[in-house]
């Protein structure tokens, strides 16, 4: 059963929506990259049969359960950086590594920017400078994620075909 | 224009991929305009959220491991359980302390006042916090209790050192907490140097209330401390709130508005003190309750029910 790659697939979404709801000891909470958007990005870049919008909206409507969010709202998130990935994903994978660090740091960048203006439809919203910490700390987790996940692709990769 | 040709005929499926983004795009935005404006989804949440507690123990289990440990390094865990136990009475009493302390200052200041004042009789429980990360921008936290364990939205919550929020959503099984930082978060308060009333709004942020759209001539210093009105209904009368840590006149020049410094320790409560609250007296349960109506009797004999024959 976990020979398969759907449920791998199930398996890396159920670890992002853990490391997603673990509490960071003190301040580190603020550094906490945001673990789906950047499985998605991954998905998106090295799966392109799995990384698909439908996977993303899926995944965002688990995480808004999950966080109590609207629902919808990760789901919308994710649907964005999905679909920019998908859409530059030749230029991106050829990129180098510190490119595509700098290019997935916009993109989380700009994914704090769409928080931001989903939640100012309800409330004027004030962001505290470590607000966009999140997208710093995903950047430069990004080289090193991307070299496990190498591996853990390999091993999807292993039996095509879901 | 050309690039993206060039990306479709390497990888294909990009123009079917915008409609889909399209379509999933309006599909999230109707959802969270549904659930935002409408209770439909509320239902499937509370069903479906219980579903998340088992992801929630396991996130939450190194932190627990870790309290676990140093407690068990001390040799003090059955010291520990009367502790839990005593804390409890502790935060009850002081609650009480402080209600009381309020009715007296309360008196002090408008003795002679026909109002008779509600008097509570306070309750509560504690209820663990989920110790979990959902955001630090978001300011919400999710107990360990929902409506099976009879938690009801817009229950106040309260900390040893003051208010912290009330409950705006319930699962079968948890339970959500809107802190009242939260942008959309009002409190009625009452200054207790001056006896002044005002609303002290959330912005989004954890360390500040604001107090907005007070006459010009207000009498508000730092330092000043802001305990709940009881206004509304919704709050007990007498809860520390927060402390007043700036005052100034607004852009407009015509207002003035005040910055405040919630008492509560907002994060870093592993459990808190959910309040129940009726009326001691039944004269003072005839008055308005907290919701629009005819006025309820609040104390129901607590007798077994004889089956009439």
């Amino acid at each position: 059963m976990l020979e398969s790659p759907a449920w791998r697939l199930a398996l890396l979404l159920a670890l992002a929506y853990l490391l997603t709801l673990l509490p960071g000891p003190g301040l580190f909470v603020h550094l906490k990259p945001f673990w789906l958007g950047l499985l998605v990005i991954w998905l998106a870049l090295e799966q392109p049969a799995r990384g698909t919008l439908g996977v993303a909206f899926l995944a965002g409507l688990g995480a808004d359960l999950l966080l109590a969010t609207w629902f919808g709202e990760h789901a919308l998130r994710l649907l964005v950086i999905c679909f920019i990935v998908r859409r530059f994903r030749s230029r991106l994978r050829f990129f180098p590594m510190w490119q595509q660090s700098l290019a997935v740091g916009a993109l989380l960048l700009n994914d704090r920017v769409v928080i931001v203006m989903l939640r100012s439809f309800v409330a004027p919203v004030l962001p505290e400078w470590t607000f966009w910490l999140p997208a710093l700390s995903g950047m430069v987790l990004w080289p090193l994620l991307f070299l496990v996940m190498d591996d853990v692709g390999r091993r999807l990769r292993s039996r095509p075909g879901m | 224009m050309s690039v993206a040709n060039d990306n479709s005929a390497l990888f294909g499926s990009d123009r079917s991929d915008t409609l889909r983004l399209i379509a999933y795009l309006i599909v999230a935005v109707a959802l969270m305009v549904t659930d935002y404006h409408s209770g439909y989804l509320e239902k499937v949440r509370s069903w479906l959220g219980a579903a998340a507690v088992p992801m929630y123990r396991v996130a939450q289990a190194p932190a627990v491991g870790l309290r676990w440990l140093y407690a068990a390094a001390g040799e003090r865990v059955a010291l520990k359980r009367d502790n839990d136990a005593l804390r409890t009475e502790l935060l009850l009493a002081q609650a009480r302390l402080n209600a009381a302390w309020f009715e007296a200052e309360r008196n002090r200041l408008a003795s002679g006042l026909a109002e008779a004042g509600r008097r509570h009789q306070l309750t509560g429980r504690m209820v663990e916090v989920f110790d979990i990360d959902i955001d630090p921008s978001r300011q919400r936290l999710f107990l360990d209790a929902g409506s099976r364990a009879d938690v009801r939205i817009g229950q106040p919550v309260i900390d040893a050192f003051g208010l912290v929020g009330q409950v705006v959503a319930t699962t079968t099984a948890t339970a959500t907490v809107m802190m009242l930082v939260d942008p959309l978060h009002a409190v009625p308060v009452t200054n207790t140097r001056t006896g002044q009333r005002a609303i002290a709004r959330g912005v989004g942020r954890d360390d500040r209330l604001l107090l907005s759209t007070l006459p010009i001539n207000s009498d508000i210093q730092p330092g000043d401390e802001l305990v709940s009105s009881g206004l509304g209904g919704r709050f007990p009368a007498g809860f520390p709130v927060a402390v007043v840590r700036e005052f100034e006149v607004d852009v407009s020049g015509s207002f003035a508005r005040a910055w405040a410094e919630p008492v509560a320790r907002l994060r870093q409560s592993t459990q808190l003190l959910l309040l129940d609250e009726h009326a001691v007296d039944a004269a003072g349960s005839l008055g308005p309750g907290d919701g629009i109506g005819p006025p309820v009797p609040a104390l129901v004999p607590d007798e077994p029910a004889e089956p009439q024959s």
